[in-house]
């Protein structure tokens, strides 16, 4: 029996940490290094900027943030509950159509609604000139809602934030109720009780969700609270940073709206509470919706038509009136190298989204253990973090580099290099990196877990390594999601303003850039031409989740 | 003398605390079909994993036809091991067709002789009219013959079977476990089975392994086990038993039913099984079964029936017995036992 202790030439000895691992790491490292850059300024002794900040803006902008806050989270959870319940459970005319058209309003971004809004409501707007006209008032004879206001900046990004939680909230509607909402039925509950005792507490983790989701894009905005003059952390960091020039003071406020950030994410944590989410049967189970009689059946329909008109038809409406007004759509030189441009961006960006999440999904696969699994959560935590902090984190570290490599080229070798990372086509795609990587990554990882693990272990058996498993049995199958995932970030990519605005380099605009230095000129009408293209842009997307949402309905089998 | 196309040796594998194989040892001739046959979480599936290399041995070697695959720090990865693996859930590539799912595993060769071995994999399996389908339009019995081609098509001189047939309903079973045996018989590769349906491997084993948390209880031929179970474990999970406890005295337990040998020491506790066919039952109470009892109900089953029994002090027994005659619910019968398929062991 002596030669079987021949030992295979072919054998090897595992090294202690294994590439997959290795590149796991590596990437998670660089992306969480704006954030931890941010979060380092909380620590930094504080300068005379910071006492003059906070003796005199810095009230102001908490009190903003916190009012938008509060405002934008009741009003998503109101339309985006409410017309998830009535489409959910109720029949009504429409319903079926307005199932994924309320889905429209997130095609919108914040800062064009705005635009459309403040272009339409301002005094000198069409609608107040028109009022004042058919009625012969004048300034000061009536009362109309101001739009630049904080009360105006909420219902903006109510209009178009909701769909965050409709959607989650919907999802949990059709999912986890049907059964206990037919048992509370057969006690007795009426439909109101129903939806506050039975229905929106079952849904609650879901519309928390979503809420935070929603609040996350309202901290992140830039655009939007500018154009209708509410100071927010996010124009303050804004203006610190271009206007007084303090980068220091910009990332100590940055750092304050992290922890704002932070705050949200572990409330959303802990209401979750031991109510985990759980996966129920992927089987579709016919709901049992309810036919609306009478005025009812009006009233359902308006109260979901209404949240489609005003995030969606009425800034298209607009749009599209200024297009034809200013005859601004024509594709001039100008409009040409934009779109290049925001294109280009959004392909090389959503491109290594994809590549780095395959990886990242991957690795985690192969060795799921607690220090993968969390570097994994580390790199996907960006999209929580507003893109002016993030930006805030890319610079800072950038330009650090940059000065030392410039300061050592020219003491040794008498040339200056100039900046090779800040302020070039690197900082902002690596920012777009660090905000939109978890949206590749969860639908990577989510891919992923849709093929068994003895997928791996029969390409394995047969001869295949793991590289190989990847690329002939994961990416073949994989390939829908992936090109779903791309698409999102891309367009994520398209609609992105703060970030870009701060990280871009000289001269280099983008669509978004341009509407909103348009917006900014009080140039409206030629905002037109950008502003559509990003809103078809924004199409996609949720079109691919409409479809999803068709799938799910009577008759289809998810 | 050639080496055992399988051989474990002292092999040990733990998750976490908890210990899956404890120092198991096994050896797949060439050409054998071996079962290993235990309740679920009894280690078995993870001896599968461990000898395909998807796991890597804690303690203990693997060697593959004579080679050492697997020990300690020196662990040949599956993709060089050559063994075919056919799993529970199937596991075909749905991107993929029938053909080139079983043409995965072929080394690039040139394109008429990997056809040709493809069509010769699925001949095998009576699947070869079904090449350029794919997996999701085969019925469950037709996927698992397309993964046991895919297996034996890269002719590995071993092939391991996880539960091949628990996914297809029974009558089907029957039907993909013929084709099975033969399509392994004609490979001539040597098989290892992991399966907790003793009907099965008593079908398909040349010999049998029960295994039980971790070690392997007992070895042998399927019917050296069914007619010599070293345990009570061993006897139960080959069928059904009925068990009797007594005291054992002068080498004997002395049951109702007569005393029947104890190899133990006197005054400790024993336990005598016995199978429901050993239970004789006399409808007449004229034979040699002198018990008596009635009959608490009755289950025929076609080729036989099954009676559950009642003896005088309430205790009951169950059996089972041949033929059309039976007694109804409710009579009185004679009850006895065949004492030589009778098992006696140590009360635990």
């Amino acid at each position: 029996m002596t030669d079987l202790v021949r030992p295979s030439p072919k054998s090897f000895r595992r090294p202690i940490v294994d590439g997959w691992t290795l590149a796991t790491a590596a990437i998670a490292g660089i992306i969480a290094v704006p954030v931890l850059v941010v979060l380092s300024y909380l620590l930094v002794p504080t300068g005379d900027i910071w006492r003059h900040l906070a003796s005199t803006v810095l009230p102001r902008y908490v009190a903003n943030t916190l009012g938008l806050m509060v405002g934008v989270g009741a009003g998503t959870m109101a339309i985006g509950a409410g017309t998830a319940w009535l489409v959910t459970l109720y029949r009504f005319p429409g319903r079926d159509l307005l199932q994924w058209m309320l889905l429209l309003p997130m095609a919108v971004p914040g800062y064009i609604i705005a635009y459309t809004y403040g272009g339409m409501m301002d005094f000198a707007g069409p609608v107040q000139s028109g009022l004042r006209e058919l009625f012969g008032w004048r300034r000061g004879d009536y009362w109309f809602p101001e739009v630049r206001s904080l009360g105006g900046a909420i219902a903006m990004m109510t209009f178009v934030l909701y769909p965050y939680v409709y959607l989650l909230a919907r999802a949990a509607f059709t999912e986890q109720s049907v059964c206990v909402l037919e048992a509370s039925r057969m006690l007795g509950a009426g439909p109101w009780r129903r939806f506050f005792r039975v229905g929106l507490p079952l849904a609650r983790p879901a519309v928390v969700a979503g809420v935070t989701l929603a609040l996350m894009e309202t901290l992140n905005d830039l655009g939007a609270v500018q154009h209708l003059a509410v100071d927010t952390f996010t124009t303050g960091i804004f203006r610190t940073w271009f206007g007084l020039h303090q980068p220091a003071a910009a990332a100590q406020l940055a750092a304050i709206l992290l922890v704002f950030v932070l705050i949200l994410l572990m409330m959303e944590r802990w209401s979750r509470g031991a109510a985990r989410y759980h996966q129920t049967s992927a089987r579709y189970r016919a709901l049992p919706s309810i036919k609306l009689k009478g005025i009812k059946t009006g009233l359902a329909t308006a109260f979901c038509i209404l949240p489609v008109l005003l995030g969606f038809a009425m800034p298209l409406a607009v749009l599209i009136w200024w297009a034809i007004r200013s005859q601004a759509l024509g594709f001039d030189a100008r409009f040409l190298t934009l779109t290049v441009n925001t294109v280009s961006l959004g392909l090389v960006a959503s491109f290594l989204a994809v590549l780095l999440s395959l990886i990242l999904a991957y690795g985690v696969r192969l060795r799921p253990t607690p220090i993968v699994r969390g570097l994994a959560r580390l790199a996907s935590t960006g999209y929580a973090v507003p893109g002016a902090v993030i930006a805030v984190g890319v610079m800072l570290p950038f330009s650090a580099i940059d000065r030392t490599i410039d300061a050592w080229a020219r003491a040794s070798l008498g040339v200056s290099t100039g900046l090779i990372l800040s302020g070039t086509i690197v900082a902002v795609t690596f920012a777009y990196l660090v905000r939109f990587l978890a949206v590749s990554f969860n639908a990577a990882e989510a891919s992923l877990a849709k093929v068994g693990h003895s997928m791996d272990a029969a390409g394995r058996v047969l001869g295949r390594r793991p590289r190989e498993i990847l690329t002939q049995i994961h990416l073949p199958l994989m390939r829908p999601s992936l090109l779903a995932a791309a698409l999102m970030v891309f367009v994520d990519v398209i609609k992105e303003l703060p970030a870009t605005l701060i990280l871009r380099p000289f001269n280099f605009d983008t669509l978004a850039i341009h509407a909103y230095d348009l917006a900014r000129n009080e140039q409206l009408a030629e905002v037109a031409a950008p502003a559509l293209a990003i809103l078809f842009a924004g199409l996609g997307p949720v079109i691919v989740l409409a479809r999803s949402i068709g799938r799910s309905r009577p008759g289809h089998v998810a | 003398m050639s080496s055992p196309a399988l051989m474990l040796d002292m092999v040990s594998y733990a998750y976490g605390q908890v210990q899956a194989v404890a120092e198991l040892s096994l050896n797949v001739a060439p050409g054998e079909v071996v079962c290993l046959l235990g309740p679920s979480g009894c280690g078995k599936s993870t001896v599968l994993r461990l000898a395909a290399g998807l796991e890597e041995v804690q303690a203990g070697r693997v060697f593959i036809n004579g080679q050492l695959v697997g020990a300690p720090n020196h662990h040949v990865p599956p993709e060089s091991r050559n063994v075919g693996l056919v799993f529970q859930d199937f596991a075909l590539f749905p991107h993929l067709s029938v053909c080139d799912n079983v043409g995965f595993g072929l080394r690039p060769a040139d394109a008429a002789r990997r056809r040709e071995r493809i069509m010769a994999a699925l001949g095998d399996v009576g699947l070869a009219h079904l090449d350029q389908s794919f997996p999701h339009m085969l019925s469950g019995g037709e996927q698992q013959r397309a993964a046991l081609a895919r297996a034996l098509a890269p002719e590995p001189k071993l092939v391991l079977l996880d539960e091949p047939f628990s996914g297809l309903d029974t009558r089907l079973r029957e039907q993909v476990r013929d084709v099975t045996v033969e399509a392994l018989r004609k490979s001539g590769t040597a098989t290892l089975m992991v399966t907790h349906d003793a009907e099965e491997a008593m079908f398909m084993a040349d010999r049998i392994a029960v295994m039980r948390e971790g070690r392997i209880v007992q070895e042998g031929t399927p019917i050296d086990l069914y007619r010599r179970p070293a345990s009570l474990f061993v006897a139960a999970f080959f069928g059904e038993v009925n068990r009797l406890a007594g005291t054992v005295k002068n080498g004997e337990v002395s049951t109702r039913f007569g005393r029947v040998p104890a190899p133990f020491a006197d005054g400790s506790e024993a336990e005598v099984v016995i199978r429901p066919e050993a239970i004789l039952v006399d409808l007449d109470g004229k034979g040699v079964a002198t018990v008596p009892g009635r009959v608490v109900s009755v289950h025929p089953l076609g080729r036989s029936t099954r009676l559950v029994l009642a003896l005088e002090d309430g205790t009951r027994m169950k059996a089972r017995i041949w033929g059309l005659h039976h007694p109804a619910a409710g009579a009185s019968v004679g009850i006895g036992i065949d004492p030589r398929q009778a098992f006696v062991f140590p009360a635990d």
